[in-house]
């Protein structure tokens, strides 16, 4: 079955998790670290929606799209999901991608990948295809391809995921196990490893300077 | 906010803090594993026993007397680990800048030097933990820290040094605080790498240098 009417959706921001800060109001609210900004998510639709939007619960089907999303939101009874979606597309909180190259090309340009967790890379008992990915004091680690690993390694050090794409399309076959034609074709695979990592916590993503009118920070005056 | 406590030891004994994320073990054909780190725009490989003297060095403070893992304790931990000659391997990562030694007196030089990369996210705050907030992974919380201490980490991850995401924490502390301690930008810092061992111990975070590829890079904060 086609994807084609099912567009991707990519939750946006640095989560900071449920009321912080403290609202005086008692408010229950997510505080998202986006566009330069500690921005809040109030209503409980749109709050359900944004943490489906992360895809946890879909690691095993991977690259979901709006229709898996608000599928997922009806199964936990979320109100009106369609209408909070949209929402929070339209305030940025989450990105919705349609599956054309130019709108492939359009998001990469647009956004930045930041890695979370450590490696454990390759250990003696695992076999040479796989590497993982976790936090070692606390036993969380799940295996991930290489070509996973890899992006998860690299593409954080690149200032969006267009250019990403265009050193990583670049990578050796023998490392990471994969070979694309295209910086275009690697950003549209890219697209289904981010959601992977999303899903186990492991990476976020941010709009870049160029898709965000916003000022310079200014370092401060520093008396030693 | 609640005036956050630093043991005076911070500014008599130096805290070690290892620089670097870890990308886990190598393997080779022989079976034999060594270190894989990134750093900057650079990946590293350690031999094994520089890979455990600097494992050994991400550790978090202790508990009882509130005192920072230092020099001592790293050379210990590494020993404890099968290291033989920690202290010869450490001070060569040292020397390698692979690990640095923080204090009230270099803290500002490290602040201008380093980035701190969150590598967990937040979760909220601590019930009935007032100005405490938790980090972790997903909804498992793995370490508490001082909301003034998640401020800077806020901004650490996207700011092009630890000196701007205190300067942008001092901001917004500024809008919603009337506690002048939390204005200082020396107090920040020396705060924020107080508590960064604690972070760094349970891989809630990680120290990069300052690269120039990162002073044209496009986050953005810039």
């Amino acid at each position: 079955m086609s994807d084609d009417g099912n567009p991707w959706v990519l939750p946006l921001g640095f989560p900071l998790g449920v009321s912080y800060p403290r609202h005086k109001d008692g408010r229950i609210y997510e505080s998202v670290n986006l566009d330069g900004d500690l921005r809040e998510i109030v209503p409980a639709s749109r709050r359900a929606v944004w943490r489906l939007a992360h895809g946890a619960w879909s690691i095993d089907a991977g690259n979901w799209g709006r229709s898996d999303v608000l599928a997922a939101a009806l199964e936990d009874g979320v109100d009106d999901p369609e209408e909070a979606l949209d929402l929070l597309i339209s305030d940025g909180f989450i990105a919705q991608i349609e599956r054309s190259d130019a709108a492939i090309e359009k998001f990469a340009s647009e956004h930045s990948v930041h890695a979370l967790l450590v490696g454990y890379g390759v250990g003696a008992e695992l076999a040479g295809n796989r590497q993982m990915l976790g936090s070692i004091e606390h036993g969380l680690r799940f295996m991930v391809d290489r070509d996973v690993f890899d992006f998860w390694t690299w593409a954080q050090l690149e200032p969006d995921l267009h250019s990403a794409a265009n050193v990583l399309v670049n990578r050796p076959a023998e490392i990471t196990g994969r070979e694309y034609r295209t910086a275009t074709d690697f950003s549209r695979a890219a697209i289904s490893i981010i959601q992977t990592l999303i899903a186990r916590g492991a990476l976020y993503l941010l709009r870049t300077s160029a898709a965000v009118d916003q000022s310079p920070t200014v370092a401060p005056e520093v008396r030693i | 906010m609640t005036e956050p406590s630093m043991s005076p030891d911070y500014y008599r004994e130096p805290a070690i803090l290892p620089l670097g994320r870890d990308l886990g073990l190598i393997a080779d054909a022989s079976g034999s594993t060594r270190g894989h780190l990134q750093l900057g725009p650079n990946d590293l490989v350690l031999e094994a026993d520089h890979y455990a003297t600097w494992r050994a060095a991400h550790h978090a403070t202790d508990l009882k007397s509130g005192r920072r893992h230092n020099k001592g304790d790293t050379i210990e931990a590494a020993s404890q680990a099968g290291v033989v000659d920690a202290e010869r391997i450490l001070r060569e990562l040292i020397e390698q800048a692979l690990i640095v030694q923080a204090s009230g007196d270099n803290a500002i030089s490290l602040a201008l030097q380093l980035r701190a990369v969150p590598s967990a996210t937040g979760i909220g705050p601590v019930s009935g933990g007032d100005g405490l907030s938790a980090i972790g992974f997903g909804m498992d919380p793995i370490v508490v820290i001082p909301d003034s201490v998640l401020e800077v980490m806020v901004w650490s991850g996207v700011e092009l040094n630890l000196m701007f995401a205190c300067s942008r924490a001092i901001d917004r502390t500024a809008v919603e605080s009337t506690e002048r301690y939390l204005l200082d930008p020396v107090f920040r810092v020396e705060e924020f790498l107080y508590h960064a061992q604690d972070l760094i111990a349970v891989s809630a975070l990680w120290l990069d240098i300052v690269s120039p590829r990162d002073q044209v890079g496009g986050d953005q904060s810039a």
